[in-house]
């Protein structure tokens, strides 16, 4: 992914140096609509709200950098906050464009944790606390909590039964996910307490709501009375219920705040049963729902009537409920405090509470708050309760600017307060970013027309229709529309939309499960696509691997986890596995009984290694550390051989659990608890919110899907947006709307004294702005194109209005506030009704492409042609993976060679013999090196891209890590980088070459290769060719015409800059030691071939540019001189040509060759240990 | 009557000419052929602490003492409960499961004596004046197969007989309800809930065996008996007031903790649905005698996405670990998840939602 996308607003932004796809502009674009005055502002406190799209974060920058040349304040006297990690990235990488690197590093650039962990650190002795204070991660924190388990209060709450390790998961994530919420809204215990009623009450009430749901069962449920269609019974029965609550509601007059307010709603619900049995009474013609309705009202048994969200009872019972919990959770939240404070540690929250009280401490705010003259807040919409705080103490002593878009806060449900931008004090002058630079302008208004309050967006973009596209769509159906919109896109089989490509293309989703449902269905349509990492989706296969071995360490009788690791790890066959388990009780006992392991097994070698591994690993676990024997385990196993991508990010998931056990007080070993410990919290991990709202990736060979939040931040050419309907897209929010209300929203609002009533308030309306703003996000990605796809609004059940009406209105003492039917959030209506007035006001906008889409979706993929016969699209395919999955089994080659001579020509072809067809050759000039040197090599290396030893690659990582040197290749590829950039930035002196080369070697982890650079770029300098006018760099080339030559010949050439004489030279840059012969130089000649054509002047010269140690020099020769070579690199090519695996030299080239397990190398070359170089 | 404490094949010799299939093993076999192998043709211990492990010794922690309580000597209702009470000490002490909290540990404890003790004040007692036998194996035998089902009691009713199966909750027995036709649709795949229809033909076998011991004529029950159905802290206790349900499965119990006894009958069900059981159970020990344990000759799209998840064998599975090497319809297991939010939904009482195919691990 490259930066330009990686955080809002940057369609201003130049491109990342070196990416060739995008055109290079210079890096001098002029602020546009009003960010001339953002960038001019001056006063102590500025907000400005930006749209999306509008470069806010550019922006922000450039004012930056204004203050410093314009304006002579000191770099180091501008304090930068910001949310995340990887925003204060972006911004760093945006100031050292800008600024350069000195005055971008002596910018004070932060998250509000790391600046918080920083003033901390500073003054820890005045606080009270060690320097090395203990920061307790989103890692560390599942192990504080489980060992606060055990002070929940299990009278409140039933433990249910023990899962591994003891405790229940459904408890333990309930109380994780209650001390989360508390830590993150800042309640303390004592405030939770003081809200409590006492336990004898609280007891009392759970009694109540139990007796009263039992009491409506007894009395008006329709059908456990058989009362159905009897209209005075039930309302008869609704009159004694009301006659209940009332004398239930006495009991509660004025004991506290909690049981007032369930008092008031037993009122409440005695005049809603009054009511019911009115209507029963006086309605002339009932409805079945009005007969159901009581029961749905006093026992929460909603059944039939679907559009109910919420009921009287319904919200008594999780109020209740929620209280049961908090009781029982309180006294382990206190406990997790306390094992804070005395750990000497602080949570992520526990750390900005502590630096806003320092600040408020007048003896040292003065200060700190001297240290800065500005501070700057970026993504301000993504703060929360506490950052706010923070941000309000350094408001005080510092000019601000807080940069932010509040459309676009979509995390509230991590803490994030969308009120903190709007409610900054009127002292802020407001300056309004409203110019987007990234979509066009008919999106954005579909957008903002959403809302009649919103002001438009205006787009910067000259009009470039159709920008909108419609497809009504059922659920079903969703995924072949999204895949036939996509295939269209690929095909440019859309009027008036040019073809696409894979990586112009993104589906956004509201949920995982849609993301999942449209990657199978493009799995099965064979699109390429790459779904971002899946939040909820369960342990990949390698971590099973990695904790099943874990597990036979420690309990080696786990038939279940030996026999994982043998089939996964080891490949060994279950038959094997059994007559080890037969043999002996346990694998390794079995493997001891065993007389003779050579017939008896299919695989000995393998077992042998396999058990081999284990004792090593055994013996190492009695004795070391987890985090140690995890090393070795890494080692002996090469594990990460047997990882996927995604299964690679979730072992670092255990790593940490790993490193932050290390940090614990006591180091163990590793025991069953240990191993109980890591299998649950990494579940836990695996779903953790970084995963779900970290940004997706962008790739560029394939379709994205992500889930908006993902998105968030970067943008495409074209975004789908599928399952636009109010139960898939409002379905988190929806979804057991009244249960959520009591996940502790509820709690935090009443203890906050936000809420009018915990019981009768109406809160639909925050949760519900949210998911407005989720689609607003989703909606502003697009660039280009727009596609929709949703239906209308489902009918809504019977039920809700019938409800509402009886509910007591504001003209009783004891209104309720809410609708039974909940909030609603009719996306595709309010979408089509924004759509209908684009097309009213711009038609060419807006297309309806339904029919064009349904068309696709029900056509026949046709048929292809596989050696003179037809086949059809569907069984070719299946074909294809038929064949996969027989690779993958090893059983490709068991088929009969008889029966289909297509098939069985295709099957034997992996496994040798004769085919005729030989793959596509392309030639290099280090092909041509290779082929010189070994013909096996060159095969390898050049035609099949032959993957390298294992053991020889990660030895040469493991090296380069531990040592700290640098390989020739590594000085060489520095050195071009630096060149290719310069090339691009237009960077003519010695000084901003070796800046870039700094800070190239730090981004690309070449640090130890910086020196020998940095020499290469100051001898670079004194060659004749660096004053020689460079009219390209990195210039790409291919010959596909070479007469008795087969392959194509492609590469790069380094540089091409005027001769003094008039023509052209083609150069290559060596960083090496020795200077090479003209006899050798195969490589002039070819790019002096291959570009011939290229330039409209000729090619005259060509020659080496020699920068290591062979230099400063610079070696040309004459095309006329180069031409007699010819016929040499025509035998060359030739060779490459015929190369033979067959064919293999050995020589001192046998040193570098990543292909020696093949048993062919000289003799000093070869590993002495088979596939193991290095076994420290 | 053999073997009462698992309908495993232990007896399933040559000497004998017929085949004996049990219950457990069909049951097995409809949720997940390869789960079959690995827990009876080629054993693997199930992993310490899986799911299937801690529902079985809940189970345990419960047939046990009951039994002991049905089998007392002595009329006196007093004495049944005392003598099950007992039993349930001495195994309690002897099977430990971890525990991280004291505080939990003596709740679980409180919870099963109370639901023992619920489960004789609930017909308990009734059941043990009429008791027939308790620990017992029913079976009948048919196209060459012996068919036997374990059954933990079987007591006379005014006309007929009552086999009952005791169980920690219902999770996994199937809801029978006003349908008629759930093997039926089983068997046509209409529906897919394996471990529930595996319960009915648990209730199926042994009905058939108890009129092949009793007489073809007498009415026969089967009944699934779950006294710890549902468990929570006892909140009345301390406000010393009484619900005044007179709900059948409502009980008090001792200060601490209030359980609910759940039941589920199958008398009518199993007359309802007799032919199709009769094929459903054909057709799956056919299947076994064939040896037949590839899943992927079911309906393996429906097994990865119900069974695996809750599969004591899931990490020795080769099947499971190829899919994750195959192309194409990659099996995606997970229901549904949420983008934002909290941990996944448990009842009042901490126990997750009957899902589709939670572990049962009543053998």
């Amino acid at each position: 992914m490259s930066d330009d996308n990686a955080t809002d607003g940057d369609a201003t932004a130049e491109p990342e140096f070196g990416s060739r796809s995008r055109s290079a502009e210079p890096n001098t674009v002029e602020p546009k609509g009003n960010q001339s005055a953002v960038i001019a502002a001056t006063g102590g406190a500025h907000t400005v709200e930006a749209v999306a799209g509008s470069g806010k974060t550019t922006t922000m920058v450039k004012r930056l950098r204004a203050e410093i040349e314009d304006r002579d304040v000191a770099p180091n006297r501008l304090l930068v906050l910001t949310f995340a990690n990887e925003a204060a990235h972006t911004i760093q990488a945006k100031l050292r464009d800008e600024l350069g690197p000195q005055d971008a590093f002596d910018i004070d650039v932060y998250t509000y944790h790391s600046f918080s962990s920083q003033l901390l650190t500073e003054y820890a002795y005045h606080v009270g606390v060690s320097p090395e204070f203990e920061l307790v991660t989103e890692a560390d924190r599942p192990q504080l909590i489980e060992s606060v388990y055990d002070e929940i209060d299990f009278s409140f709450v039933a433990p249910g039964a023990p899962s591994a390790g003891g405790t229940n998961e459904g408890t333990l994530s309930e109380l994780t996910s209650f001390i989360e919420s508390m830590r993150r809204e800042a309640i303390r215990p004592a405030a939770i307490r003081s809200y409590l009623p006492d336990d004898e009450a609280l007891r009392a009430l759970l009694d109540l709501v139990g007796d009263l749901k039992q009491m409506a069962h007894d009395v008006i449920n329709v059908d456990a009375n058989d009362i159905m269609w009897a209209d005075d019974e039930l309302a008869e029965r609704c009159d004694r219920l009301s006659v209940v609550y009332r004398a239930k509601a006495r009991e509660f007059n004025g004991d506290g705040p909690v049981q007032t307010a369930v008092g008031t709603h037993l009122e409440a619900m005695a005049e809603t049963a009054t009511r019911a049995a009115d209507h029963l009474r006086t309605a002339t013609e009932l409805e079945w729902q009005d007969y159901r309705l009581p029961e749905a009202m006093f026992e929460g048994e909603t059944g039939p009537l679907t559009s109910i969200a919420q009921t009287p009872m319904g919200r008594l019972d999780h109020f209740v409920h929620m209280l049961r919990r908090v009781r029982a959770f309180v006294g382990a939240y206190e406990a997790y405090l306390d094992a804070l404070e005395e750990r000497n540690a602080f949570d992520y929250d526990e750390l900005i509470h502590r630096t806003v009280s320092l600040l408020q401490d007048e003896t040292v705010r003065g200060d700190i708050l001297a240290e800065w003259d500005a501070v700057y807040c970026d993504e301000f919409q993504d703060t929360d309760e506490s950052q706010l705080e923070l941000v309000e103490e350094l408001r005080d002593g510092l000019d601000i600017m807080v940069v932010g878009d509040s459309d676009q806060a979509i995390h509230e449900w991590r803490g994030q307060d969308p009120e903190n931008m709007s409610n900054l004090p009127a002292s802020f002058e407001e300056i309004g970013l409203e110019l987007n630079f990234r979509s066009r302008q008919p999106i954005l208004d579909l957008a903002t027309n959403l809302d009649p309050e919103k002001d438009a967006i205006e787009a910067y973009k000259e009009p470039n229709p159709p920008n909108v596209f419609k497809v009504d769509s059922e659920g079903e159906r969703t995924p072949a529309q999204v895949s036939t919109t996509i295939s269209h896109l690929l095909t440019g089989r859309f009027e008036d939309v040019p073809d696409r490509d894979l990586s112009d293309i993104a589906v956004l989703v509201r949920r995982n499960q849609n993301a999942r449902d449209v990657a199978a269905q493009l799995d099965r349509d064979s699109i390429p696509y790459t779904l971002s990492s899946d939040a909820a989706g369960d342990l990949g296969h390698g971590v099973r691997t990695v904790l099943s071995y874990f597990r036979i360490l420690v309990s080696p009788d786990d038939d279940v986890s030996w026999q994982r690791v043998l089939l996964h790890l080891y490949r060994i066959p279950e038959a094997d596995i059994d007559t080890l388990l037969t043999a002996g009780e346990t694998v390794p006992e079995g493997y001891e009984a065993l007389t003779d392991a050579d017939t008896a097994l299919a695989r000995p070698d393998r077992v042998r290694d396999a058990l081999a591994d284990y004792d090593r690993l055994r013996s190492v676990s009695t004795t070391h550390s987890i985090s140690e024997l995890y090393r070795h385990f890494k080692r002996e196993t090469r594990i990460d051989w047997f990882l996927r991508e995604s299964d690679r990010d979730a072992l670092s998931n255990v790593e940490r659990l790993i490193g932050a056990f290390n940090d614990s007080p006591v180091q163990s070993g590793l025991t069953p608890a240990f191993v109980d410990y890591l299998e649950r919290q990494a579940h836990l991990l695996s779903a953790d919110d970084e995963t779900a709202t970290s940004p997706g990736s962008q790739s560029d060979d394939a379709v994205d899907i992500m889930t908006v939040h993902q998105a968030k931040g970067l943008d495409f050419d074209t975004v789908l947006l599928p399952f636009l309907t109010e139960s898939e897209f409002g379905h988190i929010t929806l979804e057991n709307y009244q249960r959520d209300l009591y996940r502790y929203d509820v709690l935090v609002d009443d203890i906050q004294g936000e809420l009018d009533d915990p019981l009768r308030a109406d809160c639909s309306d925050d949760q519900i702005a949210e998911e407005w703003r989720v689609l607003h996000v989703a909606l502003t990605r697009a660039k280009e194109r727009l596609f929709l796809f949703g239906n209308d609004v489902e009918d809504a059940g019977p039920g809700a209005d019938l409800l509402d009406t009886h509910l007591p209105d504001e003209t009783s003492d004891t209104p309720v506030h809410w609708s039974a039917e909940g909030p609603r959030l009719p996306v595709w209506d309010a979408l089509m009704d924004s759509y209908d007035d684009l097309a009213d006001r711009t038609p060419s906008a807006v297309r309806d492409s339904t029919d064009a889409v349904n068309r696709g979706v029900d056509e026949d993929p046709g048929t292809i042609t596989y050696y003179q016969s037809e086949v059809t699209t569907e069984r070719a395919l299946e074909t294809v993976l038929e064949f996969a999955d027989e690779v993958v089994a090893g059983t490709l080659a068991n088929d009969d060679p008889e029966t289909d001579a297509a098939t069985s020509r295709f099957a034997d072809a992996p496994l040798g013999g004769t085919v005729d067809a030989e793959l596509a050759r392309q030639h290099s000039h280090t092909a041509l090196e290779a082929v010189r040197n070994c013909e096996r090599k060159h095969v390898l290396d050049h035609v099949v891209d032959a993957f390298p030893d294992p053991i020889a690659g990660t030895a040469t990582e493991s090296t380069r890590t531990h040592t700290h040197t640098h390989t020739p290749a590594d000085v060489g590829s520095l050195f071009h980088a630096v060149a290719e950039l310069a090339y691009w930035r237009d960077y003519d002196d010695r000084g901003d070459w070796r800046t870039a080369c700094t800070r190239l070697a730090q981004s690309r982890d070449l640090q130890p290769a910086l020196e020998p650079a940095l020499d290469c770029i100051d001898r670079y300098f004194e060659t004749d060719g660096s004053r020689w006018p460079a009219v390209g760099s990195e210039v790409p080339i291919t010959a596909t015409d070479i007469p008795d030559v087969a392959g194509d010949v492609t590469g790069y050439v380094d540089t091409v800059r005027r001769h003094p004489d008039g023509g052209l030279a083609v150069l290559d840059y060596k960083t090496s030691r020795t200077r090479n012969e003209l006899e050798e130089s195969h490589q002039l000649q070819l790019y002096v071939r291959a570009c011939r054509d290229r330039f409209d002047d000729p090619i005259t010269h060509a020659g080496y540019v020699y920068v290591g140690e062979a230099g400063p020099a610079t070696e040309l020769f004459a095309v006329s001189e180069l031409e007699p070579l010819w016929t040499d690199v025509l035998d060359d090519l030739q060779a490459a040509d015929e190369s033979a695996f067959e064919n293999a030299t050995p020589g001192s080239h046998c040193r570098f060759c990543e292909h020696r397990s093949l048993g062919c190398p000289q003799a000093e070359f070869s590993y002495e240990d088979e596939f193991r170089v290095d076994r420290r | 009557m053999t073997d009462p404490n698992s309908d495993a094949p232990t007896n399933a010799e040559p000497a004998t000419e017929t085949t004996t299939i049990t219950a457990t093993e069909l049951a097995t076999h409809l949720v997940c052929p390869r789960r079959y192998e690995f827990r009876f043709e080629r054993p693997l211990s199930a992993r310490e602490g899986s799911r299937d492990r801690v529902r079985a010794r809940r189970r345990e922690l419960l047939r046990r003492p009951i039994i002991a309580g049905l089998r007392a000597d002595g009329d006196a209702a007093a004495d049944r409960v005392d003598a099950a009470l007992e039993r349930f000490d001495r195994h309690w002490h002897s099977s430990r499961e971890s525990y991280l909290a004291d505080e939990q540990e003596r709740y679980d404890e409180e919870a099963v004596a109370a639901a023992i003790e619920a489960y004789f004040s609930n017909g308990g007692h009734d059941h043990a004046e009429r008791l027939v036998d308790a620990d017992t194996t029913l079976g009948y035998e048919r196209d060459g197969i012996r068919y036997e089902a374990a059954v933990d009691a079987v007591v006379e009713r005014d006309r007929g007989y009552l086999a009952i199966r005791y169980v920690p909750d219902l999770t996994g027995i199937l809801h029978v309800s006003w349908s008629d036709s759930h093997v039926r649709d089983f068997l046509d795949g209409r529906k897919y809930y394996p471990r529930q229809i595996g319960s009915f033909v648990r209730a199926g076998v042994a009905i058939r065996g108890l009129k092949a011991e009793f007489g073809i004529d007498l009415p026969c029950d089967f009944a699934y008996v779950a006294p710890l159905a549902e468990s929570r802290p006892a909140y009345e206790f301390a406000s010393g007031s009484k619900s005044e349900s007179e709900s059948e499965s409502e009980s008090a119990s001792e200060p601490g903790v209030h359980v609910d006894i759940a039941r589920r009958h199958f008398e009518d069900a199993y007359e309802e649905e007799r032919l199709d059981l009769v094929e459903l159970i054909g057709d799956r020990a056919a299947a076994i005698r064939a040896g037949e344990t590839d899943p992927r000759e079911r309906r393996f799209d429906e097994i990865t996405a119900t069974a695996c998840e809750y599969c004591a064998y899931r990490d020795a599975c080769p099947d499971h670990l190829a899919a994750e090497v195959s192309f194409g319809d990659r099996p995606r297991s997970r229901s549904q998840s949420r983008v934002s939010g909290d941990a996944d939904d448990t009842t009042e009482h901490g126990q997750t939602q009957d899902t589709a195919d939670a572990p049962t691990g009543d053998d």
